[in-house]
């Protein structure tokens, strides 16, 4: 009976996550070509990929957009989490249009950020120049096209950092915001010393998921800027998907993608075993925060 | 209904014994009460009953049917949750009818209407039945939990399992429902095995109680019998309100010279005074002693008294006044004194 | 932060938010020249809004649209439900059971079901391409549901295991004793309490699957493609059609929020409380 309840989750991972990984592996270590060509040639691709400067770009670029998008994202969420969460009205409208960017596929992000961005016809500049500010190349000048991406991804994602987070909040107990009013606590004591502490699983688990995806960025700079200029904008998915399929490279794209899942699981399985602690004991993560917020406030009293 | 054997019952979490060879044969239709302090191990017998535990060793038998293995939807037990465990997404009426509605349970609808009123006047819950249990105060909720075990009596359930179900009411409800509950098994014939922590709650509704401490059974017996005959000092130590007096002998003291005086077994390390055994006197003999604190309850005082070989709490009217800080002297009824020896076990004494 | 900061905060992040939907909206209603003279912003006073896209949505492009469209909401319903229903069981199981293979336990068994999401899809899909070409299953509605699922599965075991392990056993302790067996247990008192976790877990899923364009790219090419495949075959011109782009991206968003609308209500539900002291 046991074994029945978790048995289609492994079948799945077994026949259709287990192969293609094994398969992609085998492909790292060989020269394939899409044609059908090429043999084993160990770990050749790999040393490759070190002096490769396309791919140090890309991979640079990835991690760029993970560590300032994942944290510019976090911390717009959570804003927008506080704010919406205290709220007295109109609480499910607003939830409703702070998640609107969500339930657009990015494919069509990237047409209407396309058009949004265009230096000529877009409306950003058209405000730019309307204020008296020079135009600015968004999609064409290798740092503004950087700025865009991180600013789409922003508007894309953002949403899904609040649900999260903002799911969070409702969960937690009242008990220690009405001792924290009783104690005369203000906003932003109430905020670190309660609040935030009290949200790390959930921030955890929010910024996990984000950089997960955030590594794997691939549609958003596949539609807006195909990785350009000058790869300025590439990923990691992007360099793999042009050399294995564009290209026909099948073997040295696989590489790519090897390496990409190495980081991605190194950092997960960091961050899970974070993760797994802080949520095994939410009982005392809350005590903990409430306890410390108490001292504090004694040492305001006596101080 | 039937009778249930507890035979050599174990059972450990982890390595810790939760319950140590617990071995008791509750009687058919009988009221059977597990009194112990919080974490002597009711709560795990109830639920090992229930099913909801395996036992590590030993054997739960309904009737001649041994139960080990059977899991709980087909004993066919009742059981109301200390954590109330009420179904938060359903109504209340419709918590009461969730066991009615059970696969295979033939019960029609205007019965199980009849059974959900009558339980729901019975708790006084009947303005609530259409409410969700967020909506309900504590002391609600748990009437709930208790009338989803009650509705069931009589349709064939084989022991009804009650884990402190009436620990969170207020003082008035619970006095009253201590009654009703009494009158409703005893209306239905239904066994039944009821946990509380609290003397007078256990002894005024049970048939036999069974003491556990630390898991282990150390006294089964009617209210009477554990009351006039206390098996130890610890089981002593838990009975009565206020408790017994239990006073250390040395051989040397003022106390012990009386205790021998008046017959006190040569072996007794520890001697046994109910509250009410004792009377005090401000003029002559007795055990010499100081008020220390006076409780007024109406009718009655409680005077706690420092003597020689501890502190003692005595029952007296509260006609007599005393002062904290006043020397007094206490006379026990000895003829009536509980002796214990070194080891604790119960040596002498007691004759009513 | 004061109520004001709040405000503004909303305020601006709003703006922000729905500038671009709003813009999407109406260069649905622009003709091609209105869209590269612009930026026209203002319906009626830039621009004359025309209703060119969506005659050509209703005529020449109808059938291609509507197969996308229709494959799209396929896919994304059934493999969300099947998802998070398989996700369920197996949630539970991990929350309640304790497995063992040699020295893996639940957690690993955990890791090795979320795991699957960490992997780039990009890792994936050559080989599976070669795999459903071997069994004939590109470009099939079954195959599609059944790569959609388990793209998803990963996601829902993750949600619904933190959601489940939340669940009192005292409640499935209740309901056993009240006289039911294991599956009435799950299914009578676990899943409802478990919903606001599965409307979470189901609106997700239909996110991804909308949203997905890779897998699509790769698996499908002409009964079974999806909306993202179907407007991209549109835009392959010497100059997109980006008002035709737009009155589709508009169309395309009524599915994913009449989930997220539908589903909200069950989120919102505090389903847990009342239920143990």
């Amino acid at each position: 009976m046991k074994y029945l309840l978790i048995a289609p989750p492994l079948a799945f991972f077994f026949a259709i996550s287990l192969i293609p990984l094994v398969y992609t592996v085998w492909l790292s270590l060989t020269s394939t070509n899409i044609a059908g060509g090429g043999g084993w040639v160990g770990f050749d691709n790999y040393a490759r990929l070190l002096a490769d400067t396309f791919f140090r770009q890309a991979y640079g670029n990835t991690v760029l957009f993970v560590v300032i998008g994942v944290a510019a994202q976090y911390v717009l969420g959570l804003a927008l989490a506080l704010a919406v969460h205290s709220l007295t009205r109109g609480q499910r409208l607003v939830r409703l249009a702070i998640l609107l960017p969500l339930m657009i596929a990015p494919l069509i992000v990237g047409f209407i950020w396309q058009t949004l961005l265009d230096s000529r016809y877009g409306p950003v500049n058209g405000l730019l120049r309307a204020v008296g500010i020079d135009p600015v190349a968004w999609l064409t000048d290798s740092s503004f096209a950087f700025i865009s991406i991180l600013i789409v991804d922003a508007w894309q994602w953002t949403p899904f950092v609040f649900l999260v987070l903002y799911a969070g909040l409702r969960t937690l107990p009242t008990e220690p915001f009405e001792a924290a009013r009783v104690d005369g606590a203000s906003g932003w004591r109430t905020f670190a010393d309660i609040t935030f502490p009290m949200l790390i699983p959930a921030s955890i688990a929010a910024i996990l998921l984000r950089a997960i995806e955030a590594f794997k960025l691939f549609d958003i700079v596949f539609y807006i800027t195909g990785g350009g200029p000058g790869g300025a904008t590439g990923t990691v998915s992007l360099l793999g998907y042009f050399t294995a399929l564009r290209s026909g490279n099948m073997g040295y794209g696989a590489a790519m993608t090897v390496v990409l899942l190495l980081t991605v699981i190194a950092i997960a399985l960091t961050s899970l075993l974070i993760l797994q602690r802080a949520l095994s004991r939410p009982d005392l993560s809350g005590e903990q925060a409430f306890a410390r917020r108490q001292s504090r406030t004694r040492e305001v009293e006596h101080g | 209904m039937s009778q249930v054997e507890l035979r050599s019952l174990t059972k450990h979490y982890g390595r810790q014994p939760a319950l140590d060879n617990v071995e008791v044969s509750i009687r058919d239709g009988e009221f059977f009460v597990i009194f112990g302090r919080p974490g002597a191990g009711k709560s795990t017998t109830l639920k090992v009953i229930a099913g909801i535990e395996d036992p590590t060793d030993g054997q739960v038998v309904f009737g001649d049917q041994p139960m080990n293995g059977i899991p709980p939807q087909r004993r066919n037990v009742a059981m109301a949750f200390e954590s109330y465990a009420l179904y938060p997404h359903i109504s209340v009426a419709a918590n009461l009818e969730f066991p009615l509605k059970a696969p295979g349970r033939s019960i029609g609808i205007d019965e199980r209407q009849r059974r959900i009123s009558e339980v729901a006047e019975l708790l006084e819950i009947t303005p609530l039945l259409n409410r969700r249990p967020s909506q309900l105060s504590g002391g609600q909720r748990q009437r709930v939990s208790l009338g989803r075990a009650l509705v069931r009596s009589g349709t064939g359930v084989s022991v009804t399992l009650l884990d402190e179900p009436i620990a969170h009411l207020d003082a008035r409800l619970r006095h009253w429902l201590r009654g009703e509950l009494r009158h409703y098994q005893q209306k239905a014939d239904t066994t039944t095995v009821y946990a509380s922590p609290d003397y007078v709650e256990a002894f005024a509704v049970a048939d036999r109680l069974m003491v556990l401490i630390d898991g282990r059974v150390r006294q089964v017996g009617t209210p009477l019998e554990i009351q006039t005959h206390p098996a130890d000092t610890d089981v002593a130590g838990m009975i009565g309100d206020p408790k017994m007096n239990l006073l250390g002998l040395d051989s040397s003291g003022e106390l012990a010279r009386q205790a021998r005086q008046h017959g006190a077994h040569p072996a007794a390390a520890t001697v046994g005074i109910w509250p009410t055994d004792a009377k005090l006197d401000r003029t002559q003999g007795g055990i010499p002693g100081t008020v220390y604190v006076v409780e007024p309850l109406g009718e009655d005082a409680i005077v706690r008294v420092d003597v020689p070989g501890g502190r003692m709490q005595i029952k007296t009217s509260s006609s007599q006044t005393y002062r904290p800080g006043e020397p007094i002297n206490v006379h026990p009824a000895w003829e009536r004194a509980h002796y214990f020896g070194g080891d604790g076990a119960r040596i002498g004494g007691g004759a009513l | 932060m004061d109520r004001i900061r709040r405000l503004a905060l909303l305020g601006v992040w709003g703006l922000f938010a729905i500038f671009p939907v709003y813009w999407m909206a109406i260069t649905a209603f622009k003709e091609q020249r209105d869209i590269y003279q612009g930026p026209f912003v203002v319906p009626g006073v830039d621009f004359q809004p025309t209703l060119q896209s969506w005659e050509y949505i209703a005529g020449t492009g109808r059938d291609q649209i509507l197969l996308g469209f229709g494959n799209s909401v396929l896919f994304a319903a059934v493999s969300s439900f099947l998802a998070v229903v398989i996700g369920a069981f197996a949630a539970y199981g991990l929350a309640r059971y304790k497995y063992r293979f040699g020295p893996f336990t639940n957690s690993d068994l955990s890791f090795l079901i979320v795991s699957q999401r960490i992997m780039p899809p990009i890792v994936a899909v050559i080989a599976l391409f070669a795999m459903f070409r071997f069994v004939g299953l590109l470009d099939t509605h079954f195959g599609m549901i059944l790569v959609y699922t388990w793209f998803n599965l990963p996601l829902t075991v993750f949600i619904l295991t933190d959601f489940m392990s939340r669940i009192p056993v005292e409640i499935e302790h209740a309901a056993a004793i009240d006289g039911y067996g294991k599956f009435d247990q799950i299914r009578k008192v676990m899943l409802p309490l478990a919903m606001p976790g599965m409307a979470a877990a189901y609106l997700l899923s239909f996110f991804f699957v909308w949203n997905d364009f890779l897998l699509a790219l790769m698996l499908t090419f002409r009964d079974a493609q999806t909306l993202p495949i179907v407007i991209t075959a549109l835009s392959a011109q010497m100059e997109p059609r980006w008002w035709l782009i737009s009155a589709i991206g508009l169309l395309a968003i009524i599915p994913p929020a009449l989930a997220a609308i539908v589903l909200d209500r069950f989120m919102e539900r505090q389903v847990l409380r009342g239920g143990i002291r």
